[in-house]
């Protein structure tokens, strides 16, 4: 049966417990209330720095990032194949069914996440029976982005795929190569500067995903808090503001390189197209709308158990 | 064409090839495009992009099952003429390379009919009669039967022997190409296109002087850095003599015996036997009385130097 978290149990309402307890290292923060250790003071007062708990956002981040992007890729490259070269009913559905996290607010796809793999959702006893643990893990935050970002890979690789003469594949076929073939050695190969466009725009989108992450997987330090969540957590605890620029900067950097890749790689694919400069745009707005939050540091204890605490009260 | 390759599906109906059904709409039989091991050739060289020549001559090959491999690749790269291109890129080829390159990759795959959808139509006049000799040459060589589509009297002369007149759909006639192009000729602006393969061009006077059939050809179009080449003159540009003109401006005056009269729209076709060679002109009813032209008559022809076109050096 589903239930809806009522108000007061939903995970994400982290701000209060924050503000009461600064973000630190582990080994203060399993004294709660303990107020900010020394070393987080002094670094304070230095510029752009970056703890070792921004670190850990850092390359959870990235591993969250890089993981969604790779498990999409099956999955978006048999969508946009789908959506190009198939035909059959309910297309338009499966259309916008990929195409509804564009336009969801992340959050709203975080609940449906929740609505379906929560421990009361639809896939949760299956799940239990089968001893898996998703909500609240890395898992439920790569899933968060995955299922955020994955109408871009699509959209990405449709464009690229739309782009191969229909008479290359009629050719291959003519030539002997059965479907599969096809698709393995014409329509693969000549969809991989889309491939990597997409990937690349995908990873940059996963990199600045809060809402949906927030909900399914909370913002536990070290497990799923990705630089997003960071940032939130300095900007909501008071004085955390130099610590949130440098973690926007980091932010900003790795964007940029991944955009850049995807520039790159979307010339190859396509000059000048419109949907080129349509997902570009997508991705920078959404990066507006998620990062450059200013934020401080929350403490641990308080942050992981009222995670702990919604996810137990939801399930 | 989309039919018979298996790329679009008919709505009824049956295609046997070899006595082997291919589709047939009543026993529900439709044999996917890769079963059928009928190769095309398209318009457009259609080559894959990201694989280079060589690669792309032996996608087919690949895919074909060793039993059934017919044509060897050391031998269709010495007839197409390949071999300096195989580790290029596609896209650094010219449009006839393409295009030879397109026809080695449909060879290769061993074909039981090879399809040809106006192969030549993307290509300018003189590549268009450059490909025609690899095109026979290619597919007798390796027993490969074709079917070649086009809008061009001239090409399917060249190419093939009978030739089924489509028209909305259907099939309106089956007859020969040089009987086509005769019965075409009163209706068309260029009349009937005689083909002459031309050789052991020497110059004279600024035209080239070719031998043909014991005599000698004068053409302003030739060219002199080749010494053979195929010409095409069409069959308005002969004006025929009763008697031997004394003098005349046009510098190739033949004598030739009528060997046939046909009827064309509204004009008279006159086969002329020159030698052993066959001249077609063409004329109104009206002439063929004044100058009593009939069957074993002998008359004189007169053409100018700069009536022939020259279609390709052979």
């Amino acid at each position: 049966m589903l239930v809806a978290p009522t108000s007061g149990q939903r995970p994400f309402v982290l701000r209060p417990a924050i503000r009461v307890a600064g973000r630190a290292p582990v080994s203060s923060a399993l004294i709660p209330g303990a107020g900010l250790p020394t070393d987080v003071k002094k670094r304070r007062k230095q510029m752009l720095t970056l703890s070792p708990a921004d670190y850990d956002a850092v390359r959870l981040s990235c591993l969250v990032a890089l993981s969604a992007t790779l498990l999409s890729l099956p999955l978006g490259f048999a969508a946009a194949y789908l959506l190009t070269f198939a035909k059959f009913r309910g297309k338009l559905i499966l259309e916008v069914v990929v195409n509804l996290p564009l336009t969801l607010p992340p959050v709203v796809v975080g609940y449906f996440l929740l609505l379906i793999i929560g421990k009361r959702g639809v896939l949760g006893p299956l799940l239990e029976k089968a001893g898996i643990q998703i909500i609240f893990t890395t898992k439920a935050a790569i899933l968060a982005s995955a299922v955020v970002g994955f109408p871009l890979l699509v959209r990405s690789l449709r464009v690229a795929m739309q782009g191969i003469d229909p008479q290359l594949i009629n050719a291959s076929r003519t030539l002997g190569a059965r479907w599969y073939d096809t698709l393995g050695t014409i329509i693969l190969p000549l969809s991989a500067p889309g491939l990597a466009a997409g990937s690349s725009l995908m990873f940059a989108r996963s990199l600045g995903e809060f809402g949906a992450t927030v909900i399914v997987a909370g913002s536990i330090p070290g497990v799923t808090q990705t630089i997003p969540l960071a940032i939130y957590d300095y900007a909501s605890s008071p004085g955390g503001e130099t610590m949130a620029l440098s973690l926007c900067l980091v932010s900003v950097v790795i964007s940029m390189l991944a955009l850049l890749g995807h520039e790159v790689m979307a010339r190859k694919t396509f000059k000048g197209g419109v949907a080129w400069s349509w997902s570009w745009r997508r991705a920078r707005g959404t990066r507006v709308s998620t990062s450059p939050s200013i934020s401080t540091s929350g403490e641990i204890v308080s942050a992981s158990s009222v995670c702990r605490e919604a996810a137990s009260q939801h399930s | 064409m989309n039919l018979l390759a298996g790329l679009a599906r008919p709505d009824a109906g049956e295609i046997v090839l070899d006595g082997e059904t291919l589709f047939s709409s009543a026993q529900g039989i439709d044999l996917p495009p890769e079963k059928r091991r009928i190769a095309m050739v398209f318009q457009q060289h259609c080559l894959f992009p990201h694989l280079n020549v060589q690669n792309n001559l032996l996608y087919g090959e690949k895919r074909c099952p060793a039993r059934q491999r017919r044509v060897d690749f050391a031998t269709l790269v010495a007839v197409l003429k390949l071999d300096a291109l195989l580790a290029r890129g596609v896209e650094h080829l010219s449009g006839g390379e393409k295009q030879r390159v397109a026809l080695g990759r449909a060879l290769m795959a061993s074909p039981r009919l090879l399809l040809m959808d106006e192969p030549l139509s993307a290509l300018d006049d003189a590549l268009r009669f450059q490909i025609i000799p690899y095109l026979k040459c290619a597919s007798q060589q390796f027993g490969i039967p074709y079917l070649f589509i086009s809008h061009s009297l001239v090409e399917m002369r060249l190419m093939t022997d009978t030739v089924l007149v489509l028209e909305k759909g259907g099939q309106v006639e089956q007859t020969s190409s040089e009987q086509l192009a005769r019965s075409r000729m009163g209706h068309s602006p260029v009349g009937y296109i005689n083909l002459l393969e031309l050789g052991e061009m020497r110059e004279r006077d600024g035209l080239c002087a070719y031998r043909w059939q014991g005599g000698e050809l004068l053409l302003s179009s030739g060219n002199r850095d080749t010494a053979r080449g195929l010409f095409e003159l069409s069959s308005k540009d002969i004006i025929l003599f009763k008697r031997h003109p004394e003098a005349i401006s046009a510098r190739n005056l033949l004598e030739c015996q009528v060997a046939g009269l046909f009827k064309s729209g509204a004009k008279v076709g006159v086969e002329l036997r020159c030698g052993e060679g066959t001249l077609v002109s063409e004329v109104v009813p009206e002439a063929v009385r004044d100058l009593g032209i009939a069957r074993g008559s002998l008359i004189h022809a007169a053409c100018k130097a700069s009536a022939f076109r020259r279609l390709a050096a052979a």
